[in-house]
Formats: structure tokens, C-alpha cells, sequence
């Protein structure tokens, strides 16, 4: 159990800077889950974390002490790959033990600790097997009893629930949750899916080229991104994006003029999520052109002032058609601002 | 089997046309499929001949040669009872997927073979040809003392100097070529393309042109005439295609399992040796039975650099066997060629599994 701390922390390759410069606090006890896409630094810091790669520059600390140069198997970390890297010449049973081997247990000990980790996971009844002879989610679970058996300050997850399918994903979730609570051990969640993000982390790092853009909870990054980007990448289906320029109480974006209040000024990006439009009143006028039913909602896609617009409607059946005429109005939070050539959020307020 | 869908029903229209065509369909695919595998079984025997013909002949010689002659009518006798037996083996094998009725047909078949040859052949064999391994004198029994007095070794001391020599390049090897493939799969270095293209260069190049410069190395560091000169000097030459080959093993094992083994707390020594060798075992496997083979069966550089007879391998002791000055016993020649044979056969029987797995280039299955 430990608070981890970054400063500065920058990882280059001839090249590139993969991390470019991370400061990130992460209390004892934690679950906080680094999201972004592919190629944004997320897994290099997750390796840096774990001492497997060596920081260019900048500071790991584990408890207020520097951990850069102390090599990884010192760390007293448990690592799940997205290919959870069972040892495949092994059995279930020796793959947990395996960390054990190089601490001084005796081996009737430490099997007595690496049947304890299985049943914490659920494993018992798979021991003797070959990970060749394991699903997916049999495979994670070993994976997490062996990350888990020497009792790690740190967990590290890579990906860990890609490659399973959706409903076993949902199990997961809850039991690496359920695990991570129980055994009280920080935990860091490196993922490219916002919904693994929301659902299992307190707290939720957006990483993008080598830097953090926002940190904060599922909430705050949903109605309050920081940047356009962190407003593009978390919220599904993705929000509409407009361009718009402010000329003193109004804001023009195509065809539309929509009043606007608040400090926003010059070339602006217009963001309206799909899910804060609704039909059924005054408003900005459109015409259906797509209709997508998703199960417990439907997905519009609209022609209108703006240009092409998605909005998105509780219920099970279509309540328009393609070639419908529907009026747009803002309901539940604002439409968002940003900064067209810097992409932070800048203050306005815009009604329809 | 026809498809696996009803015909459509029997209206008016091109649908019954069709439904019955059906059977006539699938007996001319069945019979197509029966003409060309046949076709192809034809070819592969016809092939197969040549090849095994001489090996075959080797191994009949060595039984039944007496006093240095060859009679080919035990060969054309065995062959005209083992030829239809194998023929008559794969022809049940066709007709029958019955495992038992297979086994059955099988013993059925070598019993009568057996029966056959031992009345056709049975006088004519013996075991005379191969009393070079218990006698080291036999050269002087049969040329005179005069001419091979003490010029031949015994045949154990040649075999236990291609034993030693195909062990230790084998584990030479091994131990380098893994390093070396593994620091290749995993480290960036400068020069490292130029290196892999180094290796592939070196074993282009045709080992004999060198023979010259090997055996004047070997001289000055007065290893000419060792078994561990000739070890070095074919490990050297044979290093550059096994460190590629085991290198292409590293490439297929996922850089996870190790990262995982060393937070798991491991150094990367022991992650190699306990998660990442187990990976390429069938790689070690293959490599190694390559190198010992390849080694056993050595004979150019041996011949050039090995000459006190102390010092034979099998393959000079053959050499000197048949060496006919004074009139060759192929009897002899071929009961010492059916022994050197023998090893890398067994090798290459228990082994074949894993070597067939290196022909596809490290992808294991």
C-alpha cells in the first residue's frame, strides 16, 4: 500500500517523447484509471511505474521516496498485462507461486499464500491446469492471483479487460473492484475504454500525446472537460463538434446564430453532446436524415442550421423518421466552448 | 458427401432440373478426388524409389555380402516380396478408415513378409560383416599385416571420436547461438542490421573455400590434428545460421512474459532461463539435432585437418574401409556404413517432430 507520486517524469525515444513530462499524485489506496487513446504515453508510464523502462528525466516516488534507480523486481509490484503473460511451460499453481520463488518462503508456505490468492480470485478448482487450458477470463484471473500473491504496494493493469468478451467484462469489473477493495492495495488502471475507465476508478488521469490533460472524476470529465479533447474522447456516442465564431452576444456557427453569454471570444469550437438535445419544443430546426435505434435509445442524425448533428432520445422505438422536421433544444448541461487554436475550455454560456 | 441443403421442391421451373443432377454431381467429384489422390500416391512412390532404394540395398549387403562380393538377387529377391506388401499395406490403408482393420492388415502382411523372406533369403544372412566392432585387427584379416599393420583404430575409438566431437559442437552451439539469438531478438544496438545481414552473408559463403586458411590457423596454434581444433573450426561455421534461426524463436516469444517475470521478481537472467527458454525449447531441440547430425556426418574438414589415426571419425574410418588398394569387402563397407548411420537415424526418429516445427521458421504451433 503506497501513495505513488510523479514529477516531471519524461520518457523519449530517438525520436519522439512517448511521456512528456507527467505530474501525477496517487493516494494510498486509490484506484485511479489512466485513460487515452493508443500511442498517448499511458503504457510507457505504466512500464516506467513498474521499472521496466528507466525515465529519461523527472521523478518516480513511491512514499515520498525517489524509486527511479531501484530495479523492478525490488519494487514490490504486481503487474496484469492485456495478454495477461501466463507462463505457459507452467501450471496454474506454479504461475501464482512463481513471485514467491525469489522471496525467502518456504515452499509449504508459500503455497499455503498462493491457494489463498486463488480463492480470493476464484481459482481453486483450476490449479493444476495449463494456461493453454484456460478461457479468457480464467486467464485473468490468474493473471491478478499472480500479480496479487506477494502482496504488492502497487497494481498495475494493462488493458486487462480487452480481450474478453462483453458480458465476462462485466464480471470483471466487479471482481477486480471487489479484489482491489478487499486487499486495500493502490491500483492503476491503464485503458483506452471510458466505460472500464468510469465504472471501476475513483479518480480518472485523460492522457494524450505524452501529457495529462485532465484529471478528475467520470462527472467532472463529462460536464466539465478541460480541453476539446477530453470532450471528444469521453462521452459516447462522441459529441458534435461545430466551429463558431463570438461577435458580441451571439454566436455564429453556419447557418446558426444562438445567443451566447460569458467570457468566450474570437474562433471558438461549439460542442453539444447528443445526448443534451432534445425535440418537442422551440428550436433550432432540422431535418432527420438517419435514424439508428441503439436498444434503449435512439440515434438521430440531422441535416439543420449547424450543419449535420447527431441527438439522441430515450425509448425503444424511433419517435421520428428520416425526412422528419424536428425543432433542437439544449436540455440538461450547457453546449461547451473551447478555444479553437489552443482547445481549453473557455466560459460562455449558449441557448438555442 | 452431396451439400448439405434440401433440393428445392419439385414445382415447375429449373429448380427440379437441378435436384436431379445431384447424385451425378458428387460421383464424378468422388471419383475425380479418388483419380487424383491416387495420381498424386503414384508420384510420391515413384519419387520415393531412388531414394530409398540405396539405403535399402546398404542394410540387405550388409547382411548377406560374403567374402567381399556383392549378389544383387537377394536385393531383387527382398524387394519382390517387400514391394507388393507395402503396396498391398497402402491399399488397405485406402479402402479402410478401421484402425483395427488397418493394424490387422498390417501384422497380416509383415508376418508374410517375414515368412517369405526368411525362405527365399534366410540361408543367405548372416552376421559375419559385422565383426568389425568387436575385432579392432580386421584390416589385417583381410588385406595383410604387411600392408594395414596397426594402421586401423579400432572401430570404438573413431565412434567415440564423432561422439565427442558431435556432442561438444552441439553444446557449443547451443549455449552460444541461444545468447546470441535472444541479445539479438531483444537489445537495439548499433550495427545490429548490419549484423543480421552479416550472418545471413556468412552462411552463404562456401565453408571450403576457407580450408586452406583454417588448416594454416590451426597449425600456428597447433590445434591441426585435434578433435578440438575441428570442433572449433565447425562451430565457428555452422554458429551464424543457428544464432539466426534461434533468434527467430526469441522474436516469436511476447516481450510480456518477461517484463511480467521480472516484476514478478526475477532478474532478466533468471527470467531467461525459467519463462523464456522453456518458450524456445523446440527451437533448442531442432537446432541441437541439426548441429550434432550435421557434425557426425562431417567429412571434408576432418579429412583435411584430422590425421593421425588416433584421431579418426566414423566418417574416415568408412573412408578408410573402402579404400581399395588392395580390393574392397563391400560386405564390411556397408555393415560399418549401416553403423555410422545409425545414430543420427535415431536421433532424427525421436527428434522429427520438433525438426519438422524449424522448416517454418520459428512459428511454433
Amino acid at each position: 500500500m503506497a501513495r505513488v507520486e510523479l514529477r516531471n517524469l519524461r520518457k523519449e525515444w530517438p525520436g519522439a517523447a512517448a511521456v512528456a513530462g507527467v505530474d501525477l499524485t496517487i493516494e494510498d489506496g486509490a484506484f485511479v484509471a489512466v485513460l487515452g487513446p493508443s500511442g498517448c504515453g499511458k503504457s510507457t508510464t505504466l512500464l516506467m511505474l513498474a521499472g521496466i523502462y528507466s525515465p529519461t528525466s523527472g521523478d518516480i516516488l513511491f512514499d515520498d521516496t525517489r524509486v527511479n534507480d531501484v530495479e523492478a523486481r525490488d519494487r514490490n509490484i504486481g503487474i496484469v498485462f492485456q495478454s495477461y503473460a501466463l507462463y505457459p511451460a507452467m501450471t496454474v499453481l506454479e504461475n501464482v507461486m512463481f513471485p514467491l520463488r525469489f522471496k525467502r518462503i518456504e515452499r509449504a508456505e508459500a503455497e499455503r499464500q498462493a491457494r489463498e490468492i486463488a480463492a480470493l480470485v476464484r481459482i481453486e478448482a483450476l490449479l493444476e491446469r495449463r494456461p493453454s487450458q484456460l478461457s479468457g477470463g480464467q486467464q485473468q484471473r490468474v493473471a491478478l492471483a499472480r500479480a496479487l500473491v506477494k502482496r504488492p504496494h502497487l497494481l498495475l493493469l494493462d488493458e486487462p479487460l480487452s480481450n474478453l468478451d462483453a458480458s465476462l467484462r462485466l464480471t470483471m469489473r466487479t471482481e477486480i473492484r471487489r479484489i482491489a477493495r478487499e486487499l486495500r492495495v493502490t491500483t492503476i488502471l491503464v485503458t483506452h475504454d471510458q466505460i472500464e475507465a468510469t465504472t471501476m476508478a475513483d479518480r480518472i488521469v485523460v492522457m494524450n500525446g505524452g501529457r495529462i490533460e485532465q484529471e478528475g472524476s467520470a462527472k467532472d470529465l463529462y460536464e466539465r472537460p478541460a480541453t476539446l479533447f477530453v470532450a471528444t474522447f469521453v462521452g459516447s456516442p462522441p459529441i458534435n463538434l461545430f466551429d463558431a465564431t463570438r461577435a458580441g452576444d451571439v454566436l455564429r456557427s453556419g447557418a446558426a446564430t444562438l445567443a451566447c453569454t460569458g467570457a468566450a471570444a474570437g474562433a471558438l469550437t461549439l460542442g453539444i453532446r447528443p445526448e443534451c438535445l432534445r425535440t418537442g419544443g422551440a428550436g433550432m430546426p432540422a431535418t432527420v436524415v438517419a435514424v439508428e435505434p441503439m436498444g434503449r435509445e435512439v440515434l438521430y442524425t440531422a441535416e439543420g442550421a449547424l450543419g449535420t448533428i447527431r441527438f439522441m432520445e430515450a425509448g425503444a422505438e424511433a419517435a421520428h423518421r428520416a425526412g422528419d422536421e424536428v425543432a433542437l433544444a439544449f436540455a440538461g448541461p450547457d453546449a461547451l466552448l473551447f478555444d479553437r487554436a489552443s482547445g481549453q475550455r473557455v466560459d460562455g454560456r449558449v441557448t438555442s | 458427401m452431396p451439400p448439405a441443403f434440401d433440393a428445392p421442391a419439385p414445382t415447375p421451373g429449373p429448380g427440379s432440373k437441378i435436384a436431379s443432377m445431384w447424385p451425378v454431381l458428387a460421383r464424378r467429384a468422388r471419383v475425380r478426388r479418388a483419380a487424383s489422390q491416387s495420381a498424386l500416391l503414384a508420384f510420391l512412390l515413384l519419387v520415393t524409389v531412388p531414394i530409398l532404394l540405396p539405403y535399402f540395398w546398404m542394410v540387405v549387403i550388409s547382411f548377406t555380402a560374403r567374402s567381399g562380393g556383392v549378389a544383387s538377387n537377394v536385393l531383387w529377391t527382398a524387394c519382390a516380396v517387400l514391394g507388393p506388401a507395402l503396396l498391398g499395406y497402402i491399399g488397405v490403408h485406402m479402402a479402410t478408415s478401421s484402425r483395427r482393420l488397418r493394424v490387422i492388415a498390417g501384422v497380416a502382411l509383415a508376418a508374410t513378409a517375414g515368412a517369405l523372406l526368411a525362405a527365399l533369403i534366410g540361408d543367405d544372412l548372416h552376421l559375419a560383416n559385422y565383426r568389425f566392432l568387436w575385432r579392432s585387427d580386421i584390416m589385417e584379416e583381410l588385406r595383410s599385416k604387411a600392408t594395414s599393420g596397426s594402421q586401423f583404430p579400432s572401430v570404438w575409438t573413431a565412434f567415440f571420436n564423432s561422439l565427442a566431437l558431435a556432442l561438444s559442437e552441439t553444446a557449443i552451439i547451443l549455449v552460444v547461438a541461444s545468447l546470441a539469438g535472444y541479445y539479438i531478438s531483444r537489445f537495439a544496438f548499433r550495427g545490429r542490421e548490419a549484423f543480421l545481414q552479416g550472418l545471413l552473408v556468412l552462411h552463404a559463403f562456401p565453408a571450403m573455400t576457407l580450408i586452406i586458411p583454417i588448416f594454416l590457423i590451426l597449425h600456428w596454434t597447433h590445434l591441426l590434428d585435434t578433435i578440438v581444433g575441428v570442433m572449433l573450426v565447425l562451430a565457428t561455421i555452422e554458429l551464424p545460421f543457428y544464432v539466426f534461426v534461434l533468434k527467430g524463436f526469441f522474436d516469436a516469444v511476447p516481450w510480456d512474459i518477461e517484463m511480467s517475470a521480472m516484476t514478478d521478481g526475477a532478474t532478466r537472467r533468471q527470467a531467461f532461463r525459467m519463462v523464456v527458454l522453456p518458450q524456445v525449447r523446440v527451437g533448442l531441440i531442432a537446432v541441437g539435432v541439426f548441429a550434432f547430425i550435421r557434425a557426425w556426418e562431417e567429412y571434408i574438414f576432418v579429412r583435411t585437418l584430422l590425421i593421425e589415426n588416433k584421431n579418426w571419425v566414423m566418417s574416415l574410418y568408412l573412408f578408410w574401409v573402402s579404400d581399395d588398394i588392395m580390393g574392397v569387402d563391400y560386405g564390411i563397407v556397408a555393415a560399418v556404413a549401416v553403423f555410422y548411420v545409425m545414430p543420427s537415424l535415431l536421433l532424427y526418429v525421436f527428434c522429427q517432430k520438433y525438426l519438422t516445427q524449424m522448416t517454418i521458421g520459428g512459428i511454433r504451433g
